[in-house]
């Protein structure tokens, strides 16, 4: 049935388990080659004779064009989602995303992950002042300046603001300001011990 | 921080979800360049009497030609009018229709005659269940259960939705807001690759 | 906001600075408990934020006067950090605002700081390039973007808790389905509504949103 490769292309972004499946050209092509037929059908009925008893092929012409509506819509629902979801790791993850997640992501989105880490960028330079303002900290209300954190992996070494050198190594615990860990600990590297 | 989201546009996969779902419609005449539709049709003519059951979008495109009619899926004719309206709270919805309220407002859309008693129905249905669904969102911080499947799509995301809202009450209530996790993303990538790598190993 | 005045008073001696920047501090908090809560993207406060960052520069010079065991600077530096993270909050309330709505916002975009603007430029232009790329492969007259169809509108008819500010001059008609009722709102009052119905006071601060 028309648009069934469609929805399933949909229901595959919807139910998968990854959190960021391979784009699946295959399927892209699959439908595109689907919408090509569609749209010969619709081409060779308007450049052929209406006959109300033996070619009446207005509702034929119009389920197709329905489908062909519905096709786009899917295609470009899944596209859409997928870059949601980019934007949210770009948040998440920072500007650097696993292997894994890179795998997954098709040219196109390669290029817009570039894109929109530029505009980001161009906009927090351009806010707050003489520095800028980066918008990707503070993702939480602050509570303590300082806090004590316990390092999950090897990190190296941490140099902060005040010149400080902290050596991270994995299992060693820190008393560091929270301003300036909350990024390691949403990635992972740190973890913030809470005593309260 | 995504309160104020909608819900319904061109590209939400909810809408092309609930658009998917099926209604059934009869071809009264024959109708040419069709026959793809049924499987059973000899040629490409749709055979006069055929009734079929389509998704919600193609059916939107013949509703309305000459001799095409088109009938209530079964979850808003009167017997399951008549279901929901004795105890809506013991009804499965997730497996009656999964887009229960969603795919219910198209179709009121497309069958002018029945508007009003599938808009009411839904009303009637929300409310009756709304209780149980507070209820148990509230008390369950676990969302795999028996309850939580038979609810339909929107359902489940409102108790998502109250359900972590009751979570960050709580942890406000313990003076735990402070505590800086792991992005969720982050967390989650990290729980799939260390679970492919048991695996492997 | 004590710490704030204080902080001011004592560097500064001078009343008038200090009452400014306490108001600041409270109309950037309003505004953005107010972007928090509204459907759509509400009228920018960059002047506000503007003025705030320059204090938060002034302050944190301040504060690097005073000996960092000083009690004093600790409770102004955790000042400083929940004044940033109060700006912080709010510009990214706006900017997810201005990504999902993009090409509604695009059409309004009076609201809009000039940087804000600028980010939604590059923002739909990024954005639409990969939907364009599929379209192309599209045959026939469907293979083009439809801006209409991509347009994601807020959802203004959401309910929303409101409380007033003042005594509005005219009353409201408050629409609720086929029910219409006219209600006279005085300071102080408190009701649920459709945005719609308060959207224009809202957006002159006559109205917040709690």
């Amino acid at each position: 049935m028309w648009g069934d490769k469609a929805i399933e292309l949909i229901k595959e972004l919807e139910r998968s388990s990854e959190l960021f499946p391979p784009f699946d050209d295959d399927k892209v092509r699959l439908i595109l080659e689907e919408c090509r037929v569609l749209n010969q059908f619709i081409e060779d009925a308007m450049s052929s004779t209406f006959d109300p008893e033996t070619n009446n092929y207005l509702a034929g012409v119009k389920a197709r064009t329905a489908a062909l509506e519905r096709n786009k819509r899917c295609l470009l629902a899944y596209q859409w989602n997928r870059l949601q979801t980019l934007k949210k790791m770009r948040w998440e993850f920072g500007s650097i995303l696993p292997p894994e997640i890179k795998a997954n992501m098709s040219e196109t989105e390669v290029q817009w992950c570039t894109k929109y880490s530029k505009a980001l960028a161009n906009y927090m330079k351009n806010i707050g002042g003489r520095n800028g303002l980066n918008l990707m900290l503070d993702m939480q209300p602050p509570k303590d300046l300082y806090i004590e954190v316990r390092c999950l992996k090897e990190y190296g070494k941490l140099e902060l603001d005040s010149g400080e050198v902290f050596n991270l190594s994995e299992n060693s615990q820190h008393y560091m300001p929270r301003s300036q860990v909350e990024n390691l600990i949403r990635l992972g590297v740190l973890e913030h011990i809470n005593w309260s | 921080m995504s309160l104020f989201r909608k819900r319904n546009h061109y590209f939400s996969l909810t809408d092309v979800l609930s658009s998917q779902e099926r209604v059934p419609i009869t071809f009264q005449v024959a109708v040419g360049y069709l026959g793809e539709l049924d499987a059973s049709a000899e040629g490409n003519i749709l055979a006069a009497g055929t009734t079929l059951e389509l998704p919600y979008w193609l059916v939107t495109s013949l509703y309305q030609e000459d001799g095409v009619g088109i009938d209530l899926p079964k979850q808003y004719k009167q017997a399951w009018r008549d279901i929901l309206a004795a105890d809506a709270k013991v009804v499965n919805l997730q497996r009656l229709c999964k887009y229960f309220y969603e795919f219910g407002k198209l179709v009121s859309l497309i069958r002018v005659r029945d508007h009003q008693d599938i808009i009411d129905l839904l009303i009637q249905t929300l409310v009756d269940r709304h209780r149980e669904l507070t209820n148990w969102a509230v008390h369950a911080i676990k969302q795999e259960n028996e309850f939580f499947e038979k609810l339909d799509d929107i359902e489940q995301e409102l108790s998502r939705r109250a359900t972590s809202a009751e979570l960050n009450l709580s942890n406000w209530l313990q003076s735990d807001c402070g505590q800086i996790r792991k992005a969720e993303m982050v967390q989650a990538h990290d729980r799939l690759v260390s679970s492919s790598r048991t695996f492997n190993t | 906001m004590s710490n704030l005045e204080d902080m001011f008073l004592n560097e500064e001696e001078d009343d008038e600075e200090a009452i400014t920047a306490k108001s600041v501090l409270e109309m950037i908090t309003d505004a953005w408990v107010n972007e928090k809560l509204c459907p759509e993207i509400l009228p920018n406060k960059a002047e506000l934020v503007e003025v705030m960052m320059e204090q938060i520069d002034q302050m944190e010079e301040n504060v690097l006067q005073l000996q960092k065991t000083d009690l004093r600077s600790i409770i102004h530096r955790q000042e400083l950090e929940r004044i940033r993270y109060l700006i912080r909050s709010y510009l990214r309330a706006r900017l997810e605002k201005i990504e999902f709505y993009s090409v509604w916002v695009f059409k309004n975009q009076s609201v809009l700081s000039p940087q804000e603007l600028a980010y939604l430029k590059e923002y739909l232009s990024l954005s639409v390039a990969p939907l364009k790329n599929l379209c192309d492969r599209f045959p026939g007259p469907a293979g083009q973007l439809n801006p209409k169809q991509m347009e994601i509108a807020p959802d203004l008819e959401a309910h929303v808790f409101a409380k007033s500010r003042v005594d509005l001059p005219d009353t409201i008609i408050v629409h609720d389905g086929p029910r219409e009722e006219e209600i006279t709102v005085t300071k102080d009052s408190q009701r649920i509504v459709p945005y719609s119905c308060i959207r224009q006071y809202v957006r002159d601060d006559r109205i917040k949103l709690i």
